[in-house]
């Protein structure tokens, strides 16, 4: 049975790509699950992460990326196959059942046409289908399929949000990181209720959590009170805050980068100690929390 | 003079010659010269063996052989006691007597090693790995019941409270928070308008308590519902 997850928040900057490669590379390698990560952001770092941008640089000239994607709805082109756009064997790990279908910075370029998809397909394909229609079929390979969403509830959002059983939402604990929190619960239920789509909030993520900021420390212990009372107010089921807190760390940005290669992953996200214990543990403690609630 | 040699003198004076006049020793003076040889057996006992004595034990040797000086073992005091008794041709009490004295040197000496045994045992110092050990184990104890220095600072920097108003409001709602607020403390609620960083320094010290209690709901109820405006239709 697949999982497909969406990690999303309107805020940019509260480590969405970081916690989605994070957990992936986790399960893939502590776990031994078969996990396929769908970059669809147009900033493309997710993509960067685990392929590094010469193979980018290949697959879009290949056009074997998301944009070519919704690039032949909107072309009425067929460049785009599925199977050849999956990489397999990603992330400077190695990890045979961890695979990624790559995003384009070209994206920004389209995204505020795919609306008119359906006008250019006769009203055949609906353009928050479009990634379903191409992927459903592959989705049974994987235990666990992540959607590395962009900061915005807009198209090419929905169209994960389309094909999704949870979403999760990454937060620093500060003010305006979590302002928009109620926004996105709220669109997205709002979304679900529409589209019949059975997607539920998974939980909130607390990331680059710094213990001597005051500020921090205050909203998050107020962050749960403040998501219950999101839930109630909408009168659907509640999620909770996850009891793993991912720290601010030099070492997560250090294990974004492709071109070194780090080993194994605990050698990975093992370069430096966060508190009195190193960032893999974090990184294990959230993957085990992800798995039991899911 | 001592009993020893008391009793010595008395051996010294001992005639040579009359068997019959040595068993008139008396028993009591050799019994004090036993005593003295316990107490201290040690002691190198002058006593000369007669020449009758001598001669008996060592026969004269032919002129014609020449007469090549032997070592002699040096005399015991014991064996001293024994060759000058017994060269008065000693009463069976006498021998008893001896023989008695030979057993309580052997007690004597095995009282003395116990004693040396039990000096050593007093004054043996205690094992360095011992008292290093309890050194060790105090130094811990000790250790532990002082905080360190960084909860020492922290707790007398740290003044912020437990209480956290923004879950309190969402699980019990305004009236309970309100009640719970008038059961605190001007301290209290201090702290707590510290801790949310609502109000500092001296407009803490000059705020009344319903003020306090006041901005303490206002203020949570804001943080609780914050972002809610987006939930409206």
């Amino acid at each position: 049975m697949t999982t497909v997850v969406s990690i999303i928040n309107l805020k940019g900057g509260v480590a969405k790509t970081t916690t989605t490669v994070q957990i992936a590379e986790c399960l893939a390698s502590e776990f031994s699950k078969k996990v396929l990560v769908i970059d669809l952001d147009p900033q493309t770092n997710a993509t960067i992460a685990l392929i590094g941008e010469s193979k980018w640089k290949d697959l879009d000239t290949e056009r074997q990326t998301l944009f070519h994607l919704f690039h032949d709805k909107l072309e009425r082109t067929s460049y785009f196959d599925i199977n050849k756009a999956i990489q397999t064997g990603v992330s400077n790990l190695n990890l045979s059942t961890l695979s990624l279908l790559a995003s384009s910075i070209k994206f920004i370029d389209i995204q505020d046409r795919i609306s008119d998809i359906a006008e250019k397909s006769a009203y055949v394909t609906n353009p928050m289908e479009v990634l379903k229609a191409a992927i459903f079929n592959n989705l049974k390979d994987y235990d666990y399929v992540f959607i590395d969403c962009p900061p915005n509830l807009g198209f090419i959002t929905r169209n994960g949000i389309e094909i999704s059983d949870y979403y999760l939402i990454p937060t620093i604990p500060d003010e305006l990181s979590t302002y928009g929190i109620p926004q996105i619960i709220k669109t997205i239920n709002d979304f679900k209720t529409t589209r019949h789509l059975p997607i539920k909030c998974l939980g909130l993520i607390i990331t680059k959590y710094s213990s001597n900021s005051s500020i921090h420390s205050r909203v998050k212990t107020e962050l749960p009170a403040r998501l219950a009372n999101i839930f109630d107010e909408l009168k659907i089921p509640k999620a909770p805050v996850f009891k793993t807190i991912m720290p601010q760390a030099n070492a997560t940005a250090e294990a974004m980068e492709f071109g070194v290669n780090p080993g194994t992953f605990r050698q990975k996200y093992g370069r430096s100690k966060s508190g009195d214990r190193y960032l893999y543990e974090y990184v294990i403690d959230l993957a085990k929390e992800f798995i039991d609630y899911v | 003079m001592s009993e020893i040699d008391r009793g010595l003198e008395h051996l010294k004076k001992t005639p040579e010659t009359s068997e019959d006049e040595d068993k008139s020793i008396p028993i009591a003076e050799l019994a004090l010269s036993a005593e003295a040889v316990i107490a201290e057996p040690n002691v190198d006992l002058p006593i000369q063996i007669s020449d009758d004595r001598v001669e008996e034990l060592n026969p004269p040797v032919s002129d014609s052989t020449p007469q090549i000086p032997q070592p002699t073992p040096a005399a015991q005091p014991n064996d001293n006691i024994e060759a000058s008794l017994f060269s008065q041709d000693s009463s069976s009490i006498l021998q008893a007597i001896l023989t008695e004295l030979k057993l309580l040197r052997g007690t004597v000496d095995l009282l003395r090693q116990e004693i040396v045994d039990i000096k050593q045992q007093e004054y043996t110092p205690r094992s360095t790995k011992t008292t290093l050990d309890n050194i060790g184990q105090k130094r811990s104890q000790v250790k532990t019941n002082i905080p360190s220095r960084k909860t020492l600072e922290t707790q007398s920097r740290s003044k912020k409270t437990d209480f956290n108003a923004v879950s309190y409001l969402q699980d019990n709602g305004e009236d309970k928070l309100q009640e719970e607020l008038n059961k605190k403390t001007d301290t209290e609620l201090r702290q707590v308008l510290r801790s949310e960083g609502v109000k500092t320094g001296k407009d803490l010290k000059t705020i009344e308590r319903e003020e306090m209690i006041q901005e303490i709901i206002s203020n949570t109820k804001r943080r609780l519902k914050q972002g809610s405006a987006f939930l409206q239709d």
